[in-house]
């Protein structure tokens, strides 16, 4: 198979997913930048520091996050939280992808 | 020293966003390359330019963080762009090459000079057109506008809005668009190709040329803003209230600009006219005449344009009551 064409294919399916991703792990307990790339690589979900730190911001902005500096350690961290509008974009976001899947099966069934 | 690459690239990033967000931004990618750079390993002497090849062009990933468009014009705006763009070249670029054709036979002037003349003024006018139109879009995908942000936001389904019926037409779009460029073409290749000259060859702009001190680049800004109001109007489908009073002040401002000059008696050439022979001792009206008349021109087409859109507002907002 063309690997850049399943490359490109498969840059299309990530790009829109990366918000998700981070709103679903983010709905579990605060977490900090450099950790979620860890944890989403550990996951097979492989999202470049300079698409995750922008996109942490927006979502932030957007009141889909709420964010607090943590100066606890060393290092001050900025910790991300799914807000409650975060949750409830994710729930609608969860059922379109369900919605999605059934329908591949469906096909593949038929 | 080891930070000095890291500073670089972090005030690389900040100083293409906007002066709010500097600190935060900052501190956030500060504490991003220091945890990657812990991740790395002490061991590794090319830790920092890894993790900071890593990160990329420090523009883009400002862009990123600001959520500003990579591209001039976007799939939202490029079809518009392309069907106005090819529109008003075939409008604009016709008449201003038949205006100049007919000037040119008018002067006797030979077949060759009135062609490439025509040639020229075509040529030029096309790409001003472009240039214009899409300088014009660029600003409006740039404008951080509420209805173009909508579509960079995640996608749900509630986000499918009403169609609405769109009230502005494309011909009332393209006739607004076509006569500010062909008004524009015309002030500055007046001046630039003036078509009466002295016994001697020297060029004898129509419109008084001092008012290039002030008035006409005024002017032409003022009608760039029209057309601009114009094409934004047409994006968006409908009037608003706030249409209204921007034709007003535009329209305003076109009166404030021309009215002194013309009422004054200092907005056409007279060098020019002496040159061209008219108006002689037979002539049934003089310059002051023909000024006057530019001005009674001039006055009624800006009322009407703001009674006119006055009407068109109202019409176009019945439910807002505004």
């Amino acid at each position: 198979m063309d690997q850049t064409l399943l490359d490109s294919y498969r840059h299309e399916l990530r790009r829109g997913t990366g918000a998700i991703a981070c709103l679903a792990l983010l709905t579990g307990g605060a977490d900090y930048g450099y950790n979620l790339i860890a944890r989403l690589a550990e996951l097979g979900f492989d999202l470049e520091a300079n698409t995750l730190y922008p996109l942490l911001r927006r979502l932030d902005t957007q009141g889909l996050l709420t964010s607090e500096w943590n100066t606890d350690e060393a290092r001050p961290r900025k910790f991300y939280r799914t807000s409650p509008a975060g949750t409830e974009l994710l729930v609608a976001l969860r059922q379109d992808w369900a919605q999605i899947t059934k329908t591949l099966d469906d096909i593949e069934e038929n | 020293m080891s930070t000095t690459y890291t500073d670089r690239y972090v005030s690389a990033v900040v100083k293409h966003l906007p002066k709010d967000q500097h600190a935060e931004v900052e501190a956030e990618l500060r504490s991003a390359i220091a945890d990657a750079l812990d991740a790395q390993g002490p061991e590794d002497a090319n830790a920092e330019a890894t993790v900071l090849n890593a990160m990329g062009d420090p523009e883009l990933l400002a862009a990123t963080y600001a959520d500003r468009p990579l591209h001039l014009i976007g799939p939202r705006l490029y079809l518009t762009w392309k069907r106005l763009t090819v529109l008003l070249l075939w409008i604009v670029v016709p008449i201003v090459a038949a205006l100049t054709a007919i000037g040119g036979v008018l002067g006797d002037q030979g077949v060759w000079a009135v062609f490439g003349q025509t040639m020229g003024a075509a040529w030029l006018t096309a790409a001003m057109v472009c240039f214009v139109v899409t300088l014009v879009f660029a600003m409006i995908e740039r404008s951080g506008d509420k209805e173009i942000e909508e579509v960079t936001t995640p996608w749900t389904v509630d986000k499918i809005s009403e169609p609405t019926s769109p009230v502005v037409g494309w011909g009332e779009t393209v006739t607004a668009a076509s006569t500010l460029l062909i008004t524009g073409t015309f002030l500055i290749w007046q001046q630039v190709y003036p078509w009466v000259h002295t016994a001697d060859g020297v060029g004898l702009p129509v419109i008084n040329p001092d008012l290039w001190r002030f008035v006409l680049p005024a002017l032409l800004v003022v009608m760039a803003a029209e057309l601009g109001a114009v094409i934004v109007r047409q994006i968006r489908g409908r009037w608003i209230p706030r249409d209204w009073w921007l034709t007003l002040a535009l329209n305003l401002a076109t009166l404030a600009l021309l009215l002194p000059s013309l009422l004054g008696h200092t907005f056409l050439n007279r060098e020019a006219f002496e040159a061209m022979g008219w108006p002689d001792a037979n002539s049934p009206i003089g310059i002051d005449d023909l000024e006057l008349i530019i001005a009674g021109i001039v006055l009624v087409a800006c009322l009407a344009d703001i009674i006119g859109s006055w009407f068109t507002v109202r019409r176009s907002t019945p439910h807002q009551g505004s």
